[in-house]
């Protein structure tokens, strides 16, 4: 069987493989050393590569959400918690045993790592307090008193407190049985400016915090930083399961080749790159973070799909009876350049997904493209000089057990041949586009985000996860909080037209479906209002009188998290019933839809008010909001390099930037301009989850069209003809939709972790589709008839296609054996990407031929 | 132009007491009254005062929700002239005129048995509430509020004129109940210990010496000219015939171990008195016989009347019912 003659002489092609072709052919020796060094020194770098996660590279720091949750975070706390509860089995919380538990915990809590004290919180800090009414007046104190003896009589006292203070329910079980602690992480430690070591601080709430376990009280820590453990261990479980996917593969590669020893390369190569991959990320600066740890799979799977086209390709040459310098030379001009460019195509693709402004993706992207990079040496250099050195040693008894096996699969092939007749050629397009459309019509359902409770990252049967169920049925707060920020001028709470609009604001959100209560400053100054009241419901209201709003609000402190100290800015707390994408939006949706009728009104009561003096004074507040976080982050990076406090106040761009905030400070309370509140969204886990969907949905279309963009131009600049580009492309188009339509049906949501699937899945799939394309085009073109042409291109690429789809879909289906659960949701859509595109390369691909290519006769 | 003012330093020097309205900003536009807004959980939301009209269920409460029912399970939320928080409602004999009155001295009227109400008194800058108020007929009616407060229309609310009764208005203590006994007499509870009668509708205002010197919050019929009162901290008092015996020592203590406050009372078709008031406590008096249970939601309750079989109370969390086999408790 005569392989085609590979290139049309004076082509693009033919150019570009001459110049390649004695660079890698020629000093094959110097190049085999260069490269075992390359790959030494590499691997020595990935040797050191380090975990880093980090909360702030996992939100889109740019949406402008997220600049009001880093514009409050010193003042209303951020999304990086950590809730620690104490649930006892039977009885109450008022005990000897409990409380000395809660405190011991609480202490615990205050020397964790990272930990914000002045935000750590439970019965035991001062910053719970309760309130009382009493003939002639009120008193306050703390929940437990100052002087608590383990004696019934404090307990009775401190039951009775937890009552007045209202915190049943949040600091407190709403049946009494358990107690939480609140508090919250700073990513970069604001002494010595380093980064925070997440999981040093999931490790020491396992063995200080989780300790206090036993047989009557349980123990629950929820919080990114134990997330961050969790995945971390579980990761180490996927390094398991890459090892479980080479040796599948391995042995597979071995019934497919019928050699032990040819199965080695496409292993090793794809493993050299994998080495290259870390090196070059370690080189480069970046760690690995534990929601990329599949990029190393990606990686391999790819990788192994070239290998075997190219080790395939190899056999099929010496069965012409080559020797294997030649036919490693053969292969080399015909899979090189469609193999590089479904390469390229590829790390372009991966590239793309870096549109996403949020930086952990973004370093998956860089990571990606590193691993497409080093495929390309890997695969295109180092296989073919290392194929010239391989000796098949019973040449004839290898080709002999390769002929014996083709015999059975030629029929096969042939029967596949149908497809290329004109009438099953329509209906197999025409069974495309019906699935494409279905896929369309279903692809409308998939959500954004993710609708289970707690963390998509883990099983909902894992441990975090039945934390928070726990936390969940026992608290009345649940975990899933959007906090919006009203922002209006110092000293505002003291006047009842600001604080009437909060409260209206937060009882308007009340009523949207799946705001479930609130909390906010107008709320408890109320509570206060009636206390004064003796109680009163009639009373239970804000009072127009500024002297008497001012008693309100004096006994509610800064640390309660509902006012800044100026008091020009406050939070409310919108405690959700879950964090599923429609209800995130619906709620999102509503504070918009409220702050525009209220800033309408306002300006309707208000007419000494203006809208632009009202977006002057907002844009100025988020000026200074900006120097300050510019001037943190730049004095937390010098105390990381080591600067003293007198060295940081030295600093002229420190200094410059102080001077700058004092003036636009200065400028922004100068503008005294009576404004309408401003309903600024948000903070907390819920408003990071809310921005983080925008960004999803918002550039999910962008990156599926800009992938698909560079596909059509590095199809059109290889094949230059319709034909190629069509027949290669809407296969992968209606794979893509498909995974939209599978992602609806199986409740997987849009997010973070299966957006690059859905993008990739089209570049995972172009390398079949160019391999089939490419011979088949190659064989039409020397005039064999499309059935004939397509016959051959199953014998020689399409038997690899269908191998290594296989292989790939059977690899990752371990992945839905992982404790993660985005690692088997992405295994779910890659198995089905893998096969999908499979199918579409061999079967729709030739049949988009039939019609698209341009035929000989016949 | 805008005072700034150093809050901390004023909540210092201000006292309760101090006037209010030294408070207003010189100058500032006049405050417009703002419609409600319908809002699905009105019916779950701070509710002061319910009422039977004869012919249909009305409630009023926080943020000028007024709500209807036919039934007592299901609310409709009508449309209210303002956002004030309405305190109490009252129905003429007929069930087609009435009043609800609120803070900011809000007063709203309705002549179509409470399906729409029009605004007859917006007064934010005052700063003062009223707190109930006692229908006499389609025409007449009486509000009370805080700071000594009592007005009295006799045209259907074109003119709201101050009652003049110095005796009992001049100490500007709040007025929290008004009442009618069943002898026809008015009776007016208060602040400080505050109890007033008036024999002729309301003309004329006899001061009461007192037994106590916190507050009373409402006052209910015991038959005839008998009156009983309830204040703070469970404080509960008996007089059989308070305009005739007015000593301090005419009032007869109630025995009550129950210290939670009650501030809405109401008579039972079978003779009982009913109070509501703090943590959801019902108190069930009967002769010198008293009665306590919890409402399930154990949040404050304002009011309450007998409806069906059983109660119908709202406070904290809205509309409140108790299936009160009467006799089980």
């Amino acid at each position: 069987m005569a392989a085609p003659s590979t290139v049309e002489a004076g082509s693009l092609q033919d150019k570009i493989l001459k110049v390649v072709e004695p660079l890698i052919y020629g000093p094959r020796k110097i190049n085999l050393v260069i490269l075992v060094a390359l790959t030494l020194m590499f691997a020595w770098f990935a040797s050191g590569t380090r975990v880093d996660a980090g909360f702030d590279k996992s939100i889109p720091l740019d949406h402008p959400y997220m600049e009001i949750y880093k514009h409050y975070e010193a003042e209303f706390g951020g999304a990086n918690t950590v809730l620690v509860a104490l649930i006892q089995k039977d009885g109450n919380i008022y005990n000897e045993k409990f409380l000395d538990k809660l405190k011991a915990a609480t202490d615990e809590v205050f020397f964790l790592p990272g930990v914000d004290r002045s935000r750590v919180s439970s019965l035991f800090t001062p910053d719970v307090r309760f309130i009382e009414v009493v003939e002639g007046g009120f008193r306050g104190g703390n929940v437990i008193p100052a002087e608590y003896q383990p004696t019934q009589e404090y307990f009775d006292i401190i039951r009775e407190n937890v009552g007045k203070a209202g915190i049943i329910g949040r600091y407190t079980t709403v049946d009494q049985r358990g107690a939480m602690i609140f508090a919250e992480l700073l990513e970069t430690d604001p002494v010595t400016g380093e980064k925070l070591d997440y999981r040093a601080v999931a490790q020491q709430l396992e063995e200080t915090i989780r300790q206090f376990e036993d047989d009557e009280i349980e123990v629950h820590i929820l919080g990114f930083a134990k997330v961050i453990g969790d995945v971390t261990d579980a990761a180490m479980e996927v390094v398991l399961f890459f090892f479980v996917a080479l040796a599948l593969t391995f042995i597979l590669l071995i019934v497919y080749l019928g050699s032990f020893k040819l199965s080695w390369l496409p292993l090793v190569c794809s493993f050299v790159a994998v080495i290259w991959e870390f090196g070059l990320l370690t080189l480069t600066g970046f760690g690995l973070d534990p929601f990329a740890i599949l990029v190393p799979f990606l990686i391999l799977s790819v990788s192994v799909s070239h290998g075997v086209q190219y080790t395939s390709s190899w056999v099929s040459e010496l069965a012409t009876g080559k020797n294997s310098h030649d036919a490693s030379l053969e292969t080399f001009r015909r899979l090189a350049i469609p193999g590089t460019t479904a390469l390229i195509t590829d790390a372009a693709g991966f590239l793309t997904i870096a549109l996403i402004p949020i930086d952990v993706i973004r370093e998956m992207a860089i990571n990606a493209t590193y691993g497409m990079v080093a495929i390309i040496i890997t695969n295109k250099i180092l296989m073919p000089i290392w194929l010239t050195y391989i000796s098949v040693s019973d040449v004839d008894a290898f080709l002999q057990k390769q002929g014996a096996r083709e015999a059975v699969l030629n029929p096969v092939f042939r029967a596949m041949t149908v497809v290329t007749r004109p009438l099953p050629a329509a209906i197999v397009i025409l069974l495309a586009a019906s699935a494409f459309g279905w896929a369309s019509w279903k692809g409308k359902d998939m959500i954004y985000g993710d609708a289970q409770a707690g963390v998509p990252e883990l099983r909902p049967d894992s441990r975090y996860n039945q934390d928070t169920a726990a936390v969940v049925d026992n608290f009345a707060i649940g975990t899933d909080i959007l906090k919006v920020i009203a922002e209006t001028s110092p000293d505002a709470c003291i006047r009842h037209d600001v604080m009437s609009q909060i409260d209206r604001f937060a009882w308007t959100l009340q009523n949207v479906e799946g705001v479930q209560s609130y909390v906010s400053l107008p709320w408890a100054a109320k509570q206060v209002t009636a206390a004064f009241n003796e109680a009163s419901p009639k009373h239970h209201i804000l009072p127009r009188n500024q002297y008497v709003m001012v008693q309100a609000i004096t006994p509610i402190p800064t640390s309660s998290g509902l006012l800044n100290p100026d008091c020009s800015a406050m939070a409310v707390f919108l405690f959700m019933a879950d964090h599923k994408a429609t209800t995130i939006t619906r709620a999102t949706d509503a504070v918009k839809d409220f702050n525009a009728r209220n800033a309408a009104e306002y300006y309707e009561d208000h007419p000494e008010a203006n809208a632009a003096d009202c977006e002057a004074r907002t844009a100025k507040r988020r000026a200074f909001g900006n120097l300050r976080l510019e001037l943190r982050r730049l004095t937390d990076k010098m105390r990381a390099g080591g600067a003293t406090d007198a060295e940081i106040d030295a600093d002229p761009k420190v200094q410059s930037l102080r001077e700058d905030e004092i003036v636009a400070v200065e400028t922004w309370k100068n503008m005294t301009t009576d404004c309408p509140v401003n309903f600024a969204l948000a903070t907390a886990n819920v408003g990071v989850m809310a921005a983080t969907n925008e960004v999803v949905k918002d550039k999910e279309i962008q990156v599926v069209l800009f992938v698909y963009l560079v596909i059509v131009v590095f199809l059109f600049i290889s094949f230059r003809n319709l034909a190629g580009v069509l027949s290669i492309l809407l296969p992968l188009v209606v794979v893509s939709q498909l995974i939209y339509g599978l992602m609806a049906l199986t409740d997987i949501g849009m997010k973070v972790a299966t957006l690059p699937v859905a993008a990739l899945a089209v570049g995972i799939g172009i390398d079949y589709g160019i391999y089939i394309y490419s011979t088949i085009e190659e064989f039409v073109r020397k005039g064999k008839s499309l059935t004939e042409a397509y016959y051959e291109t199953l014998r020689m690429t399409g038997k690899p296609v269908i191998f290594t789809g296989l292989v790939l879909t059977g690899s990752v289906s371990t992945w839905l054996l992982s404790g993660l659960q985005f690692q088997a949701d992405m295994g779910v859509l890659l198995m089905f990407a893998f096969f999908a595109n499979m199918l579409g390369a061999i079967f729709v691909c030739p049949a988009i031929c039939r019609y698209t290519m341009k035929l000989p006769q016949g | 132009m805008k005072r700034r003012i150093r809050w901390l330093m004023v909540a210092f020097a201000a006292s309760w007491a101090a006037p209010p309205a030294m408070a207003q900003d010189e100058g500032a536009a006049p405050i417009r009254p703002r419609p409600a807004e319908i809002q699905p959980l009105a019916p779950q939301s701070l509710l002061l005062d319910v009422i039977n009209t004869g012919r249909r269920l009305v409630a009023v409460g926080d943020r000028g929700h007024i709500l209807v029912s036919a039934d007592g399970n299901l609310w409709a939320q009508v449309e209210a002239p303002v956002r004030s928080a309405l305190t109490a409602v009252q129905f003429a004999k007929g069930g087609e005129a009435g009043w609800a009155v609120g803070h900011d001295a809000v007063i709203l009227r309705t002549v179509d048995g409470g399906a729409t109400w029009s605004l007859q008194n917006f007064e934010p800058e005052l700063q003062r509430p009223f707190l109930d108020l006692l229908v006499l007929d389609a025409d007449s009616a009486i509000v009370v509020g805080s700071y000594g407060m009592m007005r009295r229309t006799d045209d259907g609310g074109a003119t709201w004129t101050q009652v003049d009764a110095p005796e009992v208005l001049e100490d500007e203590f709040h007025l929290n109940s008004i009442t009618r006994l069943d002898d026809g007499s008015l009776f007016v509870a208060g602040e400080m210990g505050l109890l007033a009668i008036s024999p002729d509708k309301g003309k004329t205002w006899i001061r009461l010496e007192s037994p106590y010197e916190s507050s009373f919050f409402g006052a209910v019929g015991t038959g005839g000219p008998g009156v009983m009162i309830h204040g703070l901290r469970g404080t509960l008092y008996t007089n059989r015939d308070p305009l005739n015996q007015r000593g301090a020592d005419a009032w007869q203590p109630i025995e009550n171990d129950n210290v939670a406050t009650m501030f809405g009372s109401a008579r039972l078709d079978d003779g009982r008195t009913v109070m509501v008031g703090l943590n959801g406590v019902v108190t069930l008096v009967e002769g010198r016989q008293i009665q306590h249970f919890r409402s399930a939601r154990g949040t404050p309750l304002s009011a309450v009347i007998g409806f069906g079989d059983g109660l119908l109370a709202v406070g904290e969390s809205g509309v409140q019912r108790a299936p009160l086999t009467l006799s089980e408790r």
